[in-house]
């Protein structure tokens, strides 16, 4: 085992576990900055904020419907289907009361002689409570190393008033107890950052807009599968020290499907037959069946904002959260193919090519997600971040002049990192 | 508790700017600790973390590319046997650069580890161990220097 230092053995046997009084006038100046927040006063910010994020909400989605493209039957990138291809249905309605005891005597008490010796894996204080009348309440872990049993027995030989306890590092403490924050709205925040990936599982409904189309429904749906879905998001979360937590930041994601689709067509070819001298005696009559199947990939990416409003809790060394709140659509861009909706013609949609089948809107307004967070600490600042959810737009991503609603709703869980921001620095002295 | 404080602070007044700082920072807090540990190793931690909160970071890495001082003297120097005062090495202690105090308090007294101490001042391991290193020369200089004195 490692030797201390005899300097450091010095200060630590003599001063780790000395004690002071501190002056009255001291605890007079921390009573007053120790009163709660007004609880009013802290409801109507909690309203304001609330109120501001549902009036960006609605502003972004009232801005959607606007941008849907207007179908135009000979954009198609499929010549020969533009010509097939049915009218487009018009679109159909559808703090504390504690007191302090502080000692009567103001001069330096050696509170452990008996502990001069003291080994260097002393840490996170051991001792008696001399300013505060706490005894009762303070539970007593049992020593973990054999240096600490030393120090308990040989304390309890002394008849010492003190009981050595030795939490580990982040037992027992809340995350905001270490960080100093920052006072806004009658609370103490403190920041972190999440990053974090999911594979996701996404769902998707495709509803006529009238009855007649639900055999081109049916027709997409045997059609087209589900490949795969991915999301990944950054996000800024501040966390009162009640648990309160507002998070926000930018979560991309993508939908993926196949589309693959074979079909037959026949074509009779009649060949005149000839004599020698030229004059048509009969026809050769052949049948050329031709077989044509596409394979593509369909994806749909968008581009989210989420403004989350949740609460979150200690567990031991486990932070549990329950959050919730919209997300606002940023992009949507798409790419791919499905079977036109007269049935027989494939067509080609792409956000990036204006003159493609505009099937979907460019944005999607207003959606919803709901996660619980599951964090825990592998250093002091950086947490292991779990955390499943839900996430769906409740209006259809296909255009208003298309003949199908098109939703999705998705789940996963994401897979990250939480960075508390500025441990030690936060509020750093000029 | 203020003891803690004045390790960390270059006299009393700073000591209880500190201490002040740190219990309205427990009363806030109170609802939040748990029953599981020390209440006092709790409150400790609330304080060490609040003094270190006052401390700026470029002392710590100002002073490690700063000229050794004077006290060089062998690492290994015996100390005598001679019964020091808690109050004289509280007061030698605050003497110390601003960045070799924290170290040195964060290792020798709170039992840190230099990854762990260089996590939470956000400098290198490195910076941390010379901190180290050069403030038990000039705590060694003033240990001597102080029996000397006595004797």
């Amino acid at each position: 085992m490692k030797t201390p230092h005899p300097i450091d053995d010095l200060f630590n046997s003599q001063l780790h576990d000395l004690e002071m009084a501190p002056p009255m006038h001291l605890w007079e100046k921390i009573a007053p900055p120790t009163r709660p927040a007004n609880p009013a006063e802290r409801r109507r910010s909690l309203l304001l904020c609330g109120l501001l994020a549902v009036a960006l909400s609605q502003l972004v989605y009232s801005d959607a419907p606007n941008t849907a493209k207007k179908i135009n039957p000979t954009a198609s990138s499929d010549p020969i289907a533009s010509q097939d291809r049915p009218a487009v249905p018009a679109p159909t309605a559808s703090d504390s009361d504690n007191t302090l005891t502080p000692l009567p005597s103001a001069s330096l008490q050696q509170t452990t002689p008996s502990r001069r010796r003291s080994k260097r894996p002393l840490r996170h204080t051991e001792g008696a409570l001399p300013l505060l009348a706490l005894e009762k309440n303070t539970p007593l872990s049992t020593p973990t190393t054999s240096e600490s049993k030393d120090e308990l027995a040989e304390s309890t030989q002394t008849d010492a008033p003190i009981i050595p306890t030795r939490p580990s590092r982040f037992e027992s403490y809340a995350l905001q107890d270490f960080m100093p924050g920052i006072r806004f709205l009658g609370e103490r925040w403190f920041a972190s950052l999440d990053m974090a990936y999911s594979q996701e599982w996404a769902q998707r409904t495709l509803l006529p807009n009238d009855p007649t189309h639900q055999s081109y429904a049916d027709l997409r749906n045997t059609t087209e599968k589900f490949h795969s879905a991915h999301s990944a998001a950054l996000r800024l979360s501040l966390i009162a020290a009640s648990g309160l937590t507002l998070k926000s930041g930018i979560q991309v994601s993508t939908i993926s499907e196949t589309f693959s689709q074979t079909r037959s067509e026949s074509k009779i070819i009649l060949t005149p037959k000839t004599d020698p001298s030229g004059q048509i005696i009969g026809t050769d009559t052949s049948v050329q069946v031709s077989e044509f199947r596409w394979d593509s990939r369909n994806q749909l990416y968008t581009i989210d904002i989420p403004i989350l409003i949740g609460y979150e809790f200690s567990k031991g060394q486990l932070n549990v959260g329950l959050t919730a709140g919209p997300l606002l659509n940023m992009a949507f861009n798409q790419q791919g193919s499905f079977i036109g909706p007269d049935g027989k013609n494939v067509l080609n949609f792409s956000s990036n090519q204006p003159d493609s089948y505009p099937a979907f809107k460019n944005r999607l307004g207003m959606g919803w997600y709901s996660s619980v967070q599951l964090s825990y600490p592998i250093t002091p600042s950086i947490r292991v971040l779990a955390e499943p959810y839900l996430r769906a737009f409740p209006h259809d991503y296909t255009s208003y002049d298309y003949p199908l609603e098109q939703r999705y709703w998705a789940g996963g869980i994401f897979i990250g990192v939480r960075k508390l921001l500025g441990p030690y620095w936060l509020n750093l002295k000029p | 508790m203020l003891v803690v404080c004045m390790r960390y602070s270059r006299h009393q007044m700073e000591a209880e700017d500190i201490l002040q700082d740190a219990f309205i920072k427990v009363f806030e807090h109170l609802e939040q600790f748990q029953s599981k540990g020390s209440l006092e190793g709790w409150i400790r931690r609330i304080v060490v973390n609040t003094a270190l909160k006052t401390f700026d970071r470029k002392s710590v890495t100002q002073e490690q590319i700063g000229i050794d001082p004077a006290w060089d003297t062998p690492d290994t120097a015996p100390i005598g046997d001679m019964q020091l005062h808690a109050e004289d090495l509280l007061r030698i202690i605050q003497t110390l650069p601003e960045g070799y105090r924290v170290v040195f308090n964060l290792y020798a007294i709170e039992g840190y580890s230099h990854q762990e101490i260089a996590e939470m001042l956000g400098i290198q391991e490195s910076t941390s161990r010379s901190q180290l290193v050069k403030a038990r020369k000039y705590l060694q200089t003033q240990v001597q220097a102080l029996q000397k004195v006595a004797v």
